[in-house]
């Protein structure tokens, strides 16, 4: 190839190269997109791994944070709470989705790529149910950032599951009580025993909610 | 100071820079070489998993998709592949197994004889299928990707987090898989000297292009060249040097400028 034409190509592959990057880094947020959305983030597709949790509940918030305001909110006029958090690229939140949210608990999600937030009876159990999609892309909001403070094994991945209900703590007030369960946490892709772990919690919830709603303020 | 010294101390220094995450510096960019950012202690994203997250279950995000592009693409038309020799954390570690597919090709004839094969250019092509249909395609159709079985995910991102977190993570359906290509990809490069990089590598597959108009290239001066084929000996990647013009595979580690006799290897910038 002629050096002439070589340089020019170089050159201006070097300048809209640079270009594009330097625009995407003023006019977008990539860098905050790739830093939160990947980097900050556990990708457990990556790293062929399933979180080992326990399900037991706590007082403590993850990041020390207090309980945010819409879920005190909910917690004082609807009922215990499960919050399914989910992002882009995650093949275990679209499995969770299909699998036990639509499959057991019947929950129509009209589009997985946008929050929602319903009432969901199933039984003798009722909760409310938040979906929280985590969209790096999207604007910071005290449902997406919630997810610090639920992240109760510090495990920093997708999907997560919290349930919140109201409990006696050991000052003998009465306050918000949550237990966090992360990715596909049966064995085997076992989604009926998922569903049963879910319920088990759930009822717990309820009975425990039931138990001390007059009190929680 | 000898130049595979220099190459050597830079790759050490990239490796060290690219885990600097252990001290809490995580960044937004994307490395612009093969390095999984679910290593707990890596700064930085990998390339393939924000093409991947782009292009997920029927999506197109257009910033992911361009950016780490962009990277690699800014890094490609400026070095080259030189990123494959000097700054890669998987060549350093194909640098470190080198000797051994070298031994081997040595006392196992069949084993040169694979290199010498006439169809062995075209496994070359592999990673751009690779590239294409686990990164791009299957997670635009099927939501399988690359990093479902990513031997480098396994090696600096699983291993790392059992040893750092005992009796936390157990293993997803995908481990034993990521073992077995773990297992390949180790009997591959102590077979064949930087074979992650010559067939499979995604990441070299982008950026193996761009030496075709990089600014910083290798050059063979034909007409002191007495064709001793000490450098295509020497080379890493298999490439026949005295012929090769800027040729995608060169990852430009300067083996063949030092080997070189008559010194008609040397490294070329376009000048203005």
């Amino acid at each position: 190839m002629n050096k002439k034409i070589l340089l020019t190509i170089q050159i201006t592959t070097i300048i809209l190269f640079s270009g594009i990057l330097g625009g995407m880094y003023y006019f977008t947020d990539i860098y905050d997109d790739v830093e939160s959305g990947i980097v900050r983030v556990l990708c457990l597709s990556c790293i062929k791994l399933q979180p080992v949790t326990s399900k037991e509940f706590t007082f403590e918030t993850a990041n020390g944070n207090p309980h945010p305001d819409f879920v005190i909110n909910t917690l004082k006029n609807k009922g215990p709470i499960l919050i399914q958090y989910s992002e882009p690229a995650c093949a275990a939140c679209d499995r969770m989705i299909d699998n036990v949210m639509k499959k057991y608990f019947k929950i129509n999600f009209e589009d997985d790529k946008s929050s929602f937030e319903t009432q969901v009876t199933t039984g003798n159990i009722s909760f409310y149910f938040f979906y929280i999609y985590k969209d790096p892309s999207m604007p910071k909001t005290e449902k997406t950032e919630s997810f610090w403070t639920y992240d109760k094994d510090n495990i920093g991945g997708f999907p997560m599951f919290t349930i919140i209900t109201i409990e006696y703590d050991h000052g003998g007030e009465i306050k918000p009580y949550y237990t966090t369960l992360y990715g596909e946490f049966e064995d085997n892709y076992n989604y009926k025993k998922m569903y049963e772990t879910f319920i088990e919690l759930l009822e717990f919830s309820n009975e425990r909610y039931n138990s001390n709603i007059a009190g929680f303020k | 100071m000898k130049l595979q010294i220099k190459r050597l101390i830079t790759q050490i220094f990239v490796f060290v820079s690219a885990n600097l995450g252990a001290i809490g510096l995580k960044t937004g960019f994307c490395f612009p070489f093969f390095y999984c950012h679910a290593c707990p202690a890596a700064t930085s994203a990998c390339p393939l998993r924000a093409i991947e997250k782009s292009v997920y279950d029927h999506s197109f995000t257009w910033k992911l998709f361009v950016y780490p592009l962009m990277i690699l693409g800014l890094v490609g038309v400026t070095t080259g592949r030189a990123v494959c020799g000097w700054a890669c954390p998987i060549g350093l570690l194909q640098r470190g197994t080198a000797k051994v597919p070298r031994y081997i090709k040595k006392k196992k004839p069949f084993i040169k004889k694979i290199g010498q094969w006439k169809g062995e250019p075209y496994l070359r092509y592999i990673k751009y299928v690779v590239l294409i249909s686990l990164v791009i395609v299957t997670p635009f159709l099927f939501m399988f990707m690359f990093t479902d079985i990513c031997p480098v995910g396994v090696l600096t991102g699983t291993f790392p987090i059992l040893i750092l977190n005992p009796g936390k993570f157990s293993p997803n359906p995908f481990f034993w898989s990521a073992m077995i290509f773990l297992v390949l990809f180790f009997v591959l490069i102590f077979l064949v000297e930087r074979g992650w990089c010559r067939y499979f590598c995604p990441v070299g597959a982008i950026l193996a292009p761009f030496n075709k108009i990089s600014y910083l290239t290798v050059s063979v001066d034909e007409k002191v060249c007495v064709h001793c084929n000490a450098c295509s000996d020497v080379c890493p990647m298999g490439i026949n040097v005295p012929e090769m013009n800027r040729d995608p595979e060169c990852i430009l580690c300067g083996k063949c400028i030092n080997i070189c006799p008559k010194n008609a290897i040397k490294y070329e910038r376009m000048k203005i």
